[in-house]
């Protein structure tokens, strides 16, 4: 009775554990390669001096088909969950051969449309499909009290609905990392998580009046998202897809 | 009976605040914490109110102490409450929003206030003259449009000289650091360290820092301040994000559910101690 569960039992697993062994060997590899690269300048500050964090982006920019080199151009990892930005986002639909465009752009109003494209339909796309970002949805969502929607409402507004687009004509595309760095950082999580200046120490706490950390004590991940406000704008996309 | 319809910090008794002033109902960080473990706990408390605890008692007569606010103590003569005069004073006490509490325990809550007060950062963190507010309440809008609040012991002052740093003061058995790691899993301060980070942020546009005080409850009333990783902080905000989608799923559908569907029936393991036994 037992050798006949083990022999139904042991089949499958070993299919899967070849897999599996395979990517743990990759992810192994992987990790090599991100203690090489934490302290260089090639990382984008929020992955800086971590590892394990730009194991994770490279490993998840795998599953995207995205080069490792790509993959830490294009993403950020916020709570410890990689998050393509949205440029990355939107040049990955783009590269499986979905259209997205800017319909209409300013700091209060940001729309986009998008066609899935299908290849059996006359014309090659499926009807067009529009979201709207305005100011206004962004306040009722109680983002617009966050720093990075006081200074660049535009930029964010597209991030957001760069993601919702995306979402909605190419679903499968981006499966592994269905929300753009931009929109969960919006939140504030993120933003929380590693923004509050970092460690509290007893000296600031007691010592009077106490100085404000360092910001180099807390690696900003609102920096990035600056640096790249040319990245985002209009029409440039990248193309990680292609550089495959 | 107040009614909030706007986000921000409001100054309201604990009473009005647990009562949930949002017209149509919002989730604060213990509601959450009970969501998870099961919806259908989390219904019946909102409808039926939490059942009172002795620790309580002697946790809202030290926060009374040491922050100054919350309700008024009603100090009990008598060794313990088996006697049925203690008893009926204790209900009488709870009846009219006060919190009862033994005379010899009202003793020990004043030497905890006083040992926290020697503290050189756990006083600061409590001080008023680093401004701040203690027992305020927040409301929100969070994530899923779903309306959130916090209720802060100590609300810093955002603009001061000071790095803002949240204050949340807890009492315990032990204040040993793995004691306090095991309370913060257990009891889902995590949950909360997240609940009330975003609190701040949403509504007042700040991103302030975070500190657990941990008093012991006997001599000598030790205390560890605790701060948590950025780790545990993601998890948190992990645990909050769940709570808020499971929070507008059951509001949407009206389903409750305990701890798995009630058509659903799970395969369950042993636990891995048993499967060692020789005997299994």
């Amino acid at each position: 009775m037992s050798s006949e569960i083990a022999t139904r039992d042991q089949q499958p697993a070993g299919a899967q554990e070849s897999a599996l062994v395979l990517w743990a060997y990759e992810a192994r590899q992987a990790a090599q390669v991100a203690m090489s690269l934490a302290k260089t300048s090639f990382v984008p500050a929020s992955l800086r001096g971590k590892p394990e964090d730009i194991t994770a982006a490279i490993l998840a920019g795998q599953e995207l088909g995205l080069q490792p080199m790509a993959s830490l151009r294009s993403m950020d990892v916020i709570q410890g969950t990689p998050a393509l930005r949205a440029h990355a986002m939107r040049g990955l639909v783009q590269s499986h051969g979905h259209r997205v465009w800017l319909v209409e752009q300013s700091p209060t109003r940001v729309v986009m449309r998008g066609q899935r494209r299908s290849p059996g339909l006359a014309g090659g796309y499926e009807r067009e499909q529009e979201v709207v970002w305005t100011i206004e949805r962004a306040a009722a969502l109680g983002l617009t009290s966050k720093d990075q929607w006081k200074r660049q409402p535009q930029t964010m507004l597209t991030a957001r609905a760069t993601g919702e687009i995306c979402r909605l004509i190419a679903a499968d595309v981006l499966y592994a990392m269905p929300y753009a760095a931009e929109e969960l950082d919006g939140d504030g999580p993120a933003a929380a998580v590693r923004a509050s200046g970092g460690r509290v120490t007893a000296a600031e706490i007691v010592g009077d009046p106490a100085p404000q950390p360092e910001p180099e004590a807390a690696p900003d991940p609102v920096q990035p998202e600056a640096a790249e406000d040319a990245e985002l704008d209009w029409p440039e996309p990248a193309t990680p897809g292609g550089e495959a | 009976m107040t009614a909030i319809t706007e986000p921000g910090v409001y100054e309201l008794d604990e009473a009005t605040y647990h009562a949930d002033p949002v017209p149509g109902g919002s989730l604060s960080a213990s509601g959450a914490k009970t969501l998870l473990r099961a919806p259908a706990l989390f219904q019946w408390e909102r409808e039926h109110g939490r059942p009172p605890k002795r620790e309580y008692d002697l946790g809202h007569a030290a926060h009374k102490l040491v922050l100054g606010v919350g309700a008024e103590l009603a100090i009990v003569d008598g060794p313990d409450w088996r006697t049925k005069a203690a008893r009926q004073q204790r209900d009488e006490a709870r009846e009219v929003g006060r919190v009862p509490i033994l005379a010899h325990e009202h003793e020990q809550v004043q030497a905890m206030a006083a040992a926290l007060h020697r503290h050189p950062v756990a006083s600061k963190l409590l001080d008023p003259g680093r401004g701040g507010q203690p027992e305020q309440s927040l409301f929100w809008r969070g994530a899923e449009n779903v309306w959130l609040r916090a209720r802060l012991d100590w609300l810093p002052n955002m603009d001061g000289p000071h790095r803002p740093i949240i204050a949340d003061y807890k009492t315990c058995d032990s204040a040993s650091l793995s004691a306090v790691r095991r309370a913060v899993a257990n009891y889902g301060y995590y949950i909360q360290d997240a609940w009330y980070r975003s609190a701040v942020g949403n509504v007042l546009g700040a991103r302030p820092a975070f500190c657990f005080i941990f008093q012991e409850r006997t001599p000598p009333y030790l205390v560890t301040v605790v701060q948590l990783s950025e780790e545990a902080q993601a998890a948190g905000h992990r645990a909050m994000s769940r709570a808020i989608e499971m929070y507008r799923d059951c509001t949407e559908s009206g389903i409750w559910p305990g701890y798995v569907g009630d058509y659903e029936i799970p395969e369950i393991n042993l636990p891995p101690w048993i499967e060692n036994e020789e005997y299994a």
